[in-house]
């Protein structure tokens, strides 16, 4: 059973943008849970605040109050209480994009391995750990190619790759089969799902796509900066 | 470690390289303009090693002989041999003129000196083919720069001459090619008129009926025969061994009562006053070649980083370090300054021996040059690199 | 002596007379010479003409071509190539000719090699590459 403790939690999170009487309440009360393991919709219409969570979760704004933890860590309350963001996203989190955002001018093993190899580690066992994670993914035999040579199914699967690669304990995923077709969509939501178990990480896919909103065992509904926790089909995909 | 920049390099060789021939020929351009001055400066140093003197005495109120005209009589030699410290004295004289030979016109400066003599300042000391000047009349020794072959004749005023020697590298401060011939025939191409205006200046003086006179026998005959032309331009003077060159000229302007200058003050009219304002041309037109080349990096390299914006900002979502990235585009402009820099040497040093005029390209220069491209080129990207550090990470992540 | 204007001819004469009389400013002596055989037609009055004098022969000695010749510090000598590097010799000079070669009274030695032409100014420490030829026209 995984630690209910690690993965994602968030109470009575608030964001509030600009100040007096232009002051808008992106999020007014957020509370949201995610277990290592478990694969997490985050659904709402635009405006409802959804991008506004996310960059609160990545750590790339500053929330107004409320407490958030990943993966054990408190990492803010009613102020940050990690010193390093920035190392803080490299190592903890990891970004799933609407658009895979690869970096154009590195092969696929190299996007993969960016990052570890960036912090100092051998290049050797960086490449290692991301021809491994790309075999996983079933994209190993592009592993020499540059990104604007492959599809855009198997592009997101690097992109995957690449968000893995540290080991994060969360993953965030902004609208991840927003360009792709249902049976795509559904193979992107079947690695996530294999990924999350197979690597104990709690993933929360921001997503407006009907589509895959039956794949959600939970899912929160967010709306005028409020959540919604809801029950849902959870139907595993073969 | 991976280099970001050297991946992104060659990425986008082509990208880099074709910018970096452009950038390239702009430095060739501006090492070139460097070397063409320094060649003005070495065409001056030169001309007073090639002289081979210690002094030069000119007439008193003049710069000359080089930086302006200047005319003395040709037996003060002898008072200026008598004087401390003397070891040699000759006359010599220079004439910048066009001079005509079986292929057309070239610009020379004829330089009259004593023949026979060996060793004397004012004559060519090493040859690179044939023999010094032995005869007293119409022969000559050309520099290579002239075109002028072994064997051939040159036509210099009213003679023709027969090339017996080359030089290399004898020149005058403008870069002329010299050419040798004996004094008599430099004195008379200088001071003695064509055959026409001879003839015109004896009818006029015929003429006159003051002058002949019937009483007086041969006055006119002597009056013609004394229209000659004992000048030269000035005396060049070789010092003994152990003479100081300051105290042998204060005699020589004491005594002889000319001016004499030393080799210090002769650079010092030649660099100074007759290459000076050609030297600040050539300066201000490098420090606008530097703009420009400052200009053109910069926006190149802003343009690049601009491409990447998206990147960037993804990848300082997925946490890159700011320093990371800044590194990368400082190191982008670094290469593209070094290609063009090795461009710019290559075509400058391939060039350089078709200019019309000695180009010097000195290692120091090199040097400072390459030091001044990198420091443009960084001094370049700190535009680039301040929109690379403005990006707010959060616009990777969508609406 | 022979006539200018491009006819190459040579007519051989003889001095007749040295006059006794000096030029000081000019530091020259008047001499008269005769033509062996009259010409045919003579050459107008007034006409230049270009004399050489033959000297008697001097006893023979080593000639060098006058273009080694070289003054470094006041002193007249060659370079000479030593074991491929450059050594200056100090030399007394003797006659010369019109052909540029001009006796060597002392200094050298026979069989010393002697620098004839240089394509820039030789001190001691010169680096050297010995070639046939200089320019295409070096004999």
């Amino acid at each position: 059973m995984a630690d209910q403790r690690k993965g994602i939690h968030i109470e009575g999170l608030r964001k509030q943008f600009g100040t007096g009487e232009t002051a808008v309440d992106a999020l007014k009360d957020v509370n949201l849970r995610v277990v290592p393991g478990e694969v997490v919709g985050l659904i709402g219409p635009s405006g409802s605040g959804k991008s506004t969570l996310l960059k609160c979760l990545g750590a790339v704004i500053e929330p107004s109050g409320g407490k958030m933890t990943l993966g054990g860590q408190t990492i803010f309350e009613n102020g940050w209480r990690i010193a390093d963001l920035r190392a803080l996203r490299r190592d903890r989190i990891g970004f799933v994009f609407q658009a895979p955002h690869l970096v154009s001018f590195l092969d696929v093993v190299d996007n993969v391995a960016l990052l570890p190899m960036l912090a100092g580690q051998s290049n050797t066992e960086a490449r290692r750990r991301a021809l491994e994670l790309l075999g996983a993914l079933d994209v190993a035999h592009r592993a020499r190619a540059m990104p604007s040579q492959l599809s855009g199914g198997e592009q997101q699967r690097v992109s995957i790759a690449r968000a893995l690669i540290n080991r994060p304990p969360v993953i965030l995923a902004d609208e991840p089969t927003a360009p792709l077709d249902s049976e795509r969509a559904m193979a992107v939501m079947r690695i996530l799902q294999q990924m999350a178990r197979q690597y104990e990480t709690a993933v929360i896919v921001v997503t407006h796509d009907e589509k895959i909103v039956p794949t959600f065992k939970r899912l929160y509904r967010i709306r005028d900066g409020r959540t919604e926790e809801e029950a849902a089909e959870g139907r595993t995909i073969p | 470690m991976i280099s970001l920049a050297g991946r992104d390099i060659l990425h986008a060789w082509g990208k880099f390289v074709f910018t970096g021939i452009g950038l390239g020929l702009l430095i060739g351009v501006t090492l070139t303009m460097a070397g063409v001055y320094r060649g003005m400066v070495d065409d001056a140093r030169v001309l007073l090693d090639n002289s081979g003197a210690d002094l030069w005495v000119v007439l008193r109120v003049t710069q000359g002989p080089y930086a302006e005209p200047s005319s003395i009589y040709d037996d003060l030699y002898r008072g200026i041999l008598g004087m401390p410290g003397v070891a040699q004295a000759a006359n010599i004289t220079y004439l910048t003129m066009q001079v005509r030979h079986s292929q057309g016109d070239v610009r020379a400066m004829v330089v009259g000196v004593v023949p026979g003599s060996l060793g004397e300042p004012g004559q060519p000391k090493q040859l690179v083919a044939g023999r010094h000047i032995t005869r007293s009349h119409y022969e000559a020794i050309a520099d290579v720069a002239s075109g002028l072959r072994l064997g051939e004749r040159v036509q210099i005023r009213r003679q023709q001459y027969r090339v017996v020697g080359l030089t290399r590298r004898m020149v005058s401060s403008s870069g002329d090619p010299m050419i040798f011939i004996p004094l008599r025939d430099a004195q008379q191409a200088q001071f003695l008129k064509d055959n026409d205006a001879i003839h015109q200046q004896r009818r006029r003086t015929a003429a006159d009926p003051v002058l002949v006179r019937n009483e007086v026998p041969g006055l006119l005959d002597a009056l013609l025969a004394a229209q000659s032309y004992p000048y030269v331009n000035a005396v060049l003077v070789q010092l003994r061994p152990g003479a100081e060159a300051d105290e042998t000229a204060a005699h020589i302007r004491r005594w002889n009562r000319q001016q004499v200058y030393t080799r210090e003050q002769m650079e010092g009219i030649l660099v100074g006053k007759l290459i000076s304002t050609s030297a600040r041309q050539i300066g201000m037109f490098l420090v606008i070649l530097a703009i420009v080349s400052a200009a053109i990096v910069a926006f190149i390299i802003y343009t690049l980083t601009l491409g990447k914006i998206r990147e960037i900002a993804v990848l300082k979502l997925i946490g890159t370090r700011n320093r990371t990235i800044a590194g990368m585009i400082l190191q982008q402009a670094l290469g593209l300054g070094l290609i063009g820099f090795l461009v710019g040497k290559v075509a400058a040093t391939f060039w350089a021996p078709f200019f019309p005029k000695y180009v010097l390209l000195i290692t120091s220069d090199t040097l400072a040059g390459l030091a001044i491209v990198l420091a443009i080129c960084t001094l370049a990207s700190v535009l680039a690199i301040q929109a690379a550090l403005k990006v707010d990470p959060a616009e990777a992540i969508g609406g | 002596m022979h006539r200018p204007r491009g006819n190459a001819t040579s007519l051989s004469g003889q001095v007749l007379r040295i006059e006794p009389l000096a030029d000081a400013v000019t530091e020259e002596i008047l001499a008269k010479v005769i033509f062996d055989v009259m010409p045919q037609p003579l050459p107008p009055l007034g006409e230049l003409g270009e004399v050489t004098v033959g000297l008697p022969g001097t006893e023979a000695l080593p000639v060098i071509p006058s273009a080694s010749v070289q003054r470094r510090e006041g002193v007249l000598g060659v370079w000479l190539i030593v074991d491929g590097t450059l050594r200056y010799a100090p030399v007394t000079l003797g006659a010369s000719d019109l052909d540029g070669d001009v006796q060597v009274l002392a200094g050298l030695r026979q069989g010393d090699r002697v620098v004839r032409y240089s394509q820039q100014a030789l001190t001691p420490r010169s680096r050297i590459r010995i070639v046939e030829r200089l320019t295409a026209d070096a004999s």
